[in-house]
């Protein structure tokens, strides 16, 4: 049931809706059948104390250690309250956040306790609250509690990228939109791969060093000749492939008869070395992701009031650092909340604390609040789905996590 | 090493879930077995029902498109002809014809059977880049002049090839002529040794299989008339013995002579190549190359030479010559899969969904369009042939876009043993279970030496 359509499509439909201004009545602004909700899925589990960082905690400084952004970095438009602070990658996000548009939840987690990232993107994509080789998605199975709505292409879900994310799979259709060229492997993978030839050959080794040392001279002299977009897997390419998927899934979910559901996704968050929060590999991550919200903020700025845009991982990471200077695999995180139709300007926790004793089997961000609860209470009160279909057939075997109140305007 | 795994790689196009495990017990007996008479050898769609009338909807469509744009030749004109009556109908033929065989690659539970296709069309190499309905004919030629061939013999196989339009057009034998036939004495033309030379050299003795200049140049004459019929014609493009243009007389090739007898004297020929010793040291060398290595140990070779003389060119013994060796089994793997094996192997071993167009301009961006060598060699056989570090890079990638499009049914740990048996070391295993998503871990087993090599 997936639809794939092109760049040069994606463009018509656009001018379409732009040259048929006049509404259906049915989708007068404030209506269910108005509301736009975009889940942005970030793949390699991001770590949510440096995102938003307990600044106040008295536990903080000794336990993240290395991992810190001090004080003195941190200017007054990041300070989110007396506990939080943003990191200062993140000036849309803070942007937001003044204008009571962005919301985050911390000490938040999927029911999922162990720490492999495929069953926790099956549990986080699935809703299912253990891995079982789910095939269907939750948005999926969202889309079809939705009364019905008119689209250009009959489709009600949406999402970006060279294929369906679990997330989105099911039974209801779904338009999808793929950035032209081959997408972008990161570099984050490139240097696994370059990990495993070094220990298996060595031959092969030597030749995709030679083959990354090349691709960076014809980078640098603008004379790439690669097929793919924005030249792949520089970490330029791969933020220039989230911009301009950000603006795809902003443009399409904002026409008038496009879809109202969509998901995308952004990865590279397995910031297992190198983490240093002003200077190291996550920076480019939160910027890209900054940008991200930046564009978004943009794309959809006519529905913008109708809009929340939910972005969730699949765990978060260790509280202490590692042997690398990076974070290994943990629990807690945080899930963000953005657009016009969030309650925002607020950090939602139920703070646990980082203190030796605090921390879930000693070393992780104890969770405090079940992601599921944020969804569902965003599915229940920006699209008016009753609680009995969400813990049903929407978030299954989920009657005892209550719907969190108040993340929308209403 | 497993042994199955190894059968996949290196007599396989890879291993679908399930192919390793079925095979570990017994890979030799499996692999003979595929070899057996009755064994499906069977073709993928065809695309078209026979040549002339493929040829004539050809250019019914080029007529057609030159009329439209007769008065305007704008790019707006240009882009109703393509919505009114599609692409050029020879590329359609030929894209379809390609993707059709990737497709039957990609599915068939005969992979050795395919990868012996696959062999023996690239031993008879022809290029579909050399345009016009030639084009479109590519993908018949392999399923009517090799496929029905690759376990039976190779003299039926080099008849069937020699006197397919395809390599008669390919290697310009349509308008050799015999400066003594009846038009070469009107008009003054005259040979043309391209196709006699190749068959020599590249088909059956090898260019140090002892044949002269003058061997060359009387085997072309001898070929003269070997051609096609024209465009307009009701025969359109099929094979044509055209008595007018067949240089007459008699004679001699390696030594023997050959009285003229039309179309029986370029057979005798054939036959003659066919059955030269050093048609079966050259076969059996290139063959070894192959499957086995650039420099294949010479008993093998020996071996191979000795059992294609033998069985007079019996093609299922040579292969079955080949999997009984032990020597062909060596452990060590120094083949990089060429680039439509990886794309082929990748897609058997993740089961995703093949897009056309992704297929085609992914081949065409590695390097090896389907039957498009750059020569009549075809593509090059020698280990180290694929191995550029930015066509490594590039493959990531691909495996990367691949990984995207692939669902699995069980975890990616049980997944690389099914398809890699036990060949990844522990830090290779550690690494993809560690890999940050589902895609990340397959795009690195994809892109592992013991995928990547065979």
């Amino acid at each position: 049931m997936t639809l794939l359509i092109s760049r040069r499509e994606l463009i018509a439909a656009t001018s379409a809706a732009f040259a048929f201004q006049i509404a259906p009545a049915a989708l007068a602004a404030g209506t269910v059948e108005n509301k736009r909700l975009l889940t942005v899925v970030l793949r390699g589990a991001l770590d949510g104390l440096a995102l938003a960082a307990p600044t106040g905690d008295p536990t903080y400084e000794s336990a993240r250690g290395g991992l810190i952004v001090p004080a003195s970095q941190i200017g007054p438009e990041f300070r989110l309250n007396d506990t939080f602070s943003l990191n200062p990658n993140m000036k849309n996000l803070a942007g937001l956040y003044h204008k009571k548009q962005a919301l985050i939840v911390h000490a938040v987690a999927t029911p999922y306790r162990r720490r492999s990232h495929f069953d926790g993107q099956d549990i986080l994509e699935s809703g299912h609250p253990a891995p079982r080789g789910e095939r269907t998605g939750w948005m999926n199975r969202l889309i079809q509690q939705l009364p019905h709505v008119r689209t250009t292409a009959g489709k009600i879900g949406f999402a970006a990228g060279a294929d369906l994310p679990l997330i989105m799979r099911g039974k209801a259709g779904v338009v999808s939109w793929a950035p032209p060229g081959l997408p972008a492997s990161s570099d984050d993978t490139r240097a696994r791969l370059l990990d495993i030839y070094n220990h298996s050959s060595p031959e092969m080794a030597e030749l995709f060093e030679a083959g990354l040392e090349l691709e960076g001279l014809s980078e640098a002299t603008g004379a790439s000749g690669s097929m793919t977009m924005g030249n792949s897997m520089s970490p330029r390419g791969a933020s220039k492939l989230a911009k301009a998927t950000a603006i795809a899934a902003g443009k399409l979910l904002s026409s008038d008869d496009g879809p109202r559901i969509g998901a995308m996704d952004l990865q590279g968050f397995d910031t297992h070395a190198r983490q240093n929060p002003l200077k190291g590999r996550l920076v480019g991550l939160l910027k890209r992701l900054d940008d991200v919200i930046g564009q978004l903020e943009v794309s959809m700025a006519d529905v913008w009031d109708e809009t929340v845009v939910l972005f969730i991982t699949e765990f978060g990471r260790t509280v202490r650092m590692n042997g690398t200077g990076g974070t290994d695999h943990g629990v807690g995180t945080v899930a963000i909340l953005v657009g016009g139709a969030v309650n925002g300007g607020r950090v939602v926790a139920d703070w646990p604390g980082l203190s030796a004793g605090a921390l879930f089997e000693g070393r992780d961000l104890h969770p405090t609040t079940d992601l599921r609860a944020v969804l569902k209470g965003v599915a229940s009160e920006h699209l008016g789905v009753p609680g009995d279909r969400l813990a049903g057939e929407v978030f299954p075997d989920s009657q005892s996590v209550r719907p969190m109140a108040d993340l929308v305007r209403t | 090493m497993n042994a199955g795994y190894l059968a996949t790689k290196r007599f396989g196009l890879g291993a679908r879930p399930g192919d390793v495990a079925r095979l570990s017990a017994d890979p030799r007996g499996q692999l003979m077995a595929a070899l057996q008479p009755d064994s499906n050898i069977s073709a993928p769609v065809p695309g078209f029902t026979d040549i002339p009338s493929m040829v004539h909807a050809g250019r019914a469509w080029i007529s057609k498109r030159k009329e439209m744009l007769a008065k305007d030749t704008s790019d707006d004109a240009i882009k109703n002809v393509r919505r009114a009556i599609g692409r050029n109908l020879y590329i359609r033929t030929y894209e379809n014809a390609a993707i059709a065989r990737a497709s039957h690659a990609i599915s068939t539970d005969q992979p050795f059977v395919e990868r012996l296709v696959q062999y023996w069309s690239n031993h008879f190499a022809v290029s579909a880049g050399k345009g016009g309905a030639l084009r479109a004919l590519a993908g018949h030629y392999e399923n009517n002049a090799i496929r029905p061939h690759v376990l039976g013999n190779f003299r039926d196989m080099l008849h069937a090839v020699v006197k397919h339009p395809m390599m008669i057009g390919y290697l310009d034998n349509r308008r050799s002529i015999g400066p003594n036939s009846r038009i070469g004495r009107k008009t003054g033309k005259g040979l043309n040794e391209n196709l006699a030379r190749e068959i020599l050299e590249l088909h059956t003795l090898g260019v140090n299989g002892g044949y002269l200049q003058t061997d060359v140049t009387n085997f072309a004459r001898i070929l003269t008339g070997w051609t096609i019929y024209g465009p307009k014609s009701p025969d359109a493009y099929t094979f044509w013995f055209r008595k007018r243009i067949h240089e007459p007389g008699t004679w001699t090739v390696l030594g023997r002579k050959f009285g003229d007898h039309g179309l029986a004297q370029g057979e005798a020929v054939l036959d003659m190549l066919a059955a030269h010793p050093a048609t079966a040291k050259y076969v059996a060398t290139r063959f070894c190359k192959h499957f086995v290595s650039s420099n294949p140990p010479p008993t093998l070779v020996a071996r191979l030479e000795r059992t294609f003389l033998e069985t007079r060119g019996d093609l299922a013994e040579l292969a079955r010559a080949l999997v009984s060796s032990d020597e062909a089994w060596q452990a060590e793997r120094p083949k990089l899969l060429p680039p439509y094996d990886f794309f082929v192997a990748a897609y058997r071993a993740t089961g995703a969904q093949v897009e056309a167009r992704f297929f085609l301009r992914t081949l065409n961006n590695m390097g090896q369009p389907v039957w498009a060598p750059p020569s009549p060699e075809g593509w090059p056989e020698e280990d180290d042939a694929w191995m550029t570090p930015s066509a490594l890079v590039e493959r990531l990638d691909i495996a990367n876009t691949i990984a995207r499009r692939t669902r699995l049914a069980g975890s990616v740990p049980s997944w690389v043993q099914d398809i890699l048996g036990d060949s990844l070391n522990q830090n290779t295993m550690l690494t993809l279970q560690r890999a940050e998503s589902r895609q990340q871990a397959i795009a690195l087993a994809l892109m592992t030496a013991e995928f990547q090599r065979r």
